[in-house]
């Protein structure tokens, strides 16, 4: 296994499977299953390859069930694979988890580490403790990340007392304090309301800009990958579906544009090939594109055509969007 | 171990602000200690030749319940780790699984333990009016008292661990209080069972368990309280052998099979 200097993540044809109890179904099966049941080998993680490099910012997604906890479970050291290699900061995750747990940091978004009835601070503290982080440096580092992620006035208050967006800056910050080179992150997001979702978007993404740690995110919030990471990778019945940037995976999987006109007639008519009105208001139509059929600047022309713009926007479609459609493709080009 | 002191201290403080519980604790201690008095003062009218006293029974009752009663329910917070899956996440921690979960018990052991005295003990002394013994020898109390409770957590460690295969640790928990109730003679000394099953009982943990440090009330000397103190320590290192055997295997088994 090649791996450099900055390679954070390496992966090589990992594989986990699970031996698990079938029943037969009804009261009878229900029965029988007392003494006797079958065995079923389902692949959770279908040889898996992997390479990521220190600093990236990237998504893991998939549908429930595509093998992205348990393949993560396998990073963070806590599963043994049935096949393959990784190495996860230089080690081998399932040999070497108590050093590898000093390098990595968790949150889950549905899962917390920090005691209910106590202030934050105090869960830093056993923490810093725990991860036996130098004193004067655990200091510096807390003070560091209070400032970063704005939690300064939420410090000394019960945990139980803190919004759910509050709660979650003291989580991630609780887990960045010994400084891990590669933080998890698993639905940071979740049930938060859209200025708290903002506010953990752009902390996490600045933290990883300013200490070059990596993030490997999973989210069903595209919303998060949009904003935090530079990569997507797609992971479908346990194996590498897709792995682009973010960028081209738009560019690639939805060739459509949304164009927003406003414009001075009350209404207009577009008939061109691959162009759909999607909305319509007095002054404003919402257009979509495709791209394969005709280019953005026909529809312009086209447009100009029939009146003046006062305001033209073009916007690639949500991202919830482009994953539907890998994952829909991926259903239909799947072997049964 | 600066970073298991500070669990244990954590805990406690967290222990005390679930100040709802701890009441609800009380009461229903305090309830127990009156109705047994009651039941106990209605079999000693009819009964009288017991080789021990009213007063000494509502202390033995109050020394057992107050131990039993101190103990977090540690077996159903691991049983609801293992099924929202939290458990094997937090073996992804530097510290191991078991010491940060029974730091964590210990904490809140202590909290109760202290708290629960007051009003047991003082519920005790108010039927009674007397202590069971001199003031300086009830310290006693304390060693016995924390040994036993850190046993039955090492207990309820191991039963809560067992979700992990049957999914439901309840069963295994009921047979245990059940054991601790006829074994460990929580509702009447062992001294007052048939000999056979005084025998039997001295051979398991419950009778080190409750017996033992109930015998502070029924007047044993400090041989006695000594022996006691010295089974309890036997039964932790026996327990502390077994459940670090019986978690490594369940770790592989996780580490197979997942959480």
């Amino acid at each position: 296994m090649v791996m450099t200097m900055s390679t954070a993540i390496h992966i090589e044809n990992l594989t986990k499977t699970f031996d698990v109890r079938q029943r037969a179904p009804g009261l009878r099966g229900a029965l029988r299953g007392l003494w006797s049941s079958s065995r079923q080998t389902i692949t959770a993680v279908d040889r898996l390859d992997l390479r990521v490099e220190a600093g990236e910012r990237v998504a893991v997604l998939g549908p429930n069930g595509a093998g992205k906890s348990t393949a993560i479970k396998m990073l963070a050291g806590i599963l043994h694979p049935t096949r393959g290699h990784a190495r996860v900061d230089g080690l081998v995750p399932w040999e070497d988890r108590r050093r590898l747990a000093s390098r990595i940091g968790t949150v889950f978004g549905q899962r917390s580490q920090l005691w209910y009835h106590l202030p934050a601070a105090d869960t830093f503290e056993l923490l810093g403790r725990i991860y036996d982080v130098p004193r004067a440096e655990f200091r510096r580092r807390r003070d560091l990340l209070v400032e970063i992620f704005g939690i300064g006035t939420h410090l000394q208050k019960p945990v139980r007392q803190l919004s759910l967006g509050q709660r979650m800056r003291c989580e991630i910050v609780a887990s960045l304090l010994h400084a891990p080179s590669l933080v998890f992150l698993d639905e940071p997001t979740i049930g938060l309301d859209v200025s708290a979702k903002a506010t953990i978007r752009d902390v996490v993404r600045r933290d990883s800009l300013a200490e070059g740690r990596t993030v490997l995110l999973t989210s069903h919030d595209t919303g998060d990958v949009e904003q935090v990471c530079d990569r997507v990778i797609v992971i479908h019945r346990g194996r590498v579906l897709l792995d682009e940037p973010i960028d081209a995976l738009r560019t690639r999987y939805l060739h459509r544009k949304l164009i927003t006109l406003r414009t001075t007639e009350r209404k207009l008519e577009l008939r061109l090939p691959g162009v759909r009105t999607l909305s319509h208001s007095p002054h404003r139509t919402e257009l979509e594109v495709d791209l394969s059929v005709t280019a953005v600047d026909a529809v312009v022309i086209a447009a100009l055509d029939q009146t003046r713009l006062h305001d033209l926007t073009i916007a690639d479609p949500p991202m919830d969007e482009v994953i539907q459609a890998i994952y829909e493709r991926a259903e239909r080009e799947a072997p049964t | 171990m600066r970073a298991v002191l500070t669990i244990v201290t954590l805990s406690a403080r967290h222990q005390l602000a679930e100040r709802g519980a701890i009441v609800s604790r009380a009461a229903f201690y305090a309830l127990i200690l009156f109705v047994f008095s009651r039941l106990w003062g209605a079999v000693l009218e009819d009964v009288h030749e017991l080789p021990v006293r009213m007063d000494q029974l509502i202390w033995y009752l109050a020394i057992t319940e107050w131990i039993v009663l101190s103990v977090p329910t540690l077996h159903a917070e691991i049983e609801d780790e293992v099924r929202r899956g939290d458990l094997v996440y937090r073996l992804a921690r530097p510290m191991a699984y078991p010491i940060a979960r029974l730091a964590e018990a210990f904490g809140a052991l202590l909290v109760r333990m202290a708290l629960l005295a007051v009003p047991g003990f003082g519920v005790a002394w108010l039927l009674t009016e007397r202590l069971p013994t001199e003031p300086m020898f009830m310290l006693w109390l304390l060693p016995l008292g924390l040994c036993a409770g850190s046993l039955i957590l090492l207990m309820m460690f191991a039963i809560g661990f067992t979700s992990l295969w049957l999914h439901d640790c309840r069963p295994l928990w009921w047979i245990w209080q059940k054991c601790a109730f006829v074994l460990g003679g929580m509702l009447l000394p062992l001294s007052l069972y048939p000999p056979w099953l005084q025998e039997v009982a001295a051979w398991t943990p419950f009778a080190a368990l409750f017996h033992g440090p109930g015998g502070i009330a029924l007047g044993v000397d400090s041989t006695g309280a000594l022996w006691a103190l010295i089974r309890l320590l036997a039964w932790l290192a026996v327990a502390t052998l077994v459940l670090t055997w019986a978690y490594r295997r369940s770790v592989r088994h996780i580490e197979i099979g997942g959480g």
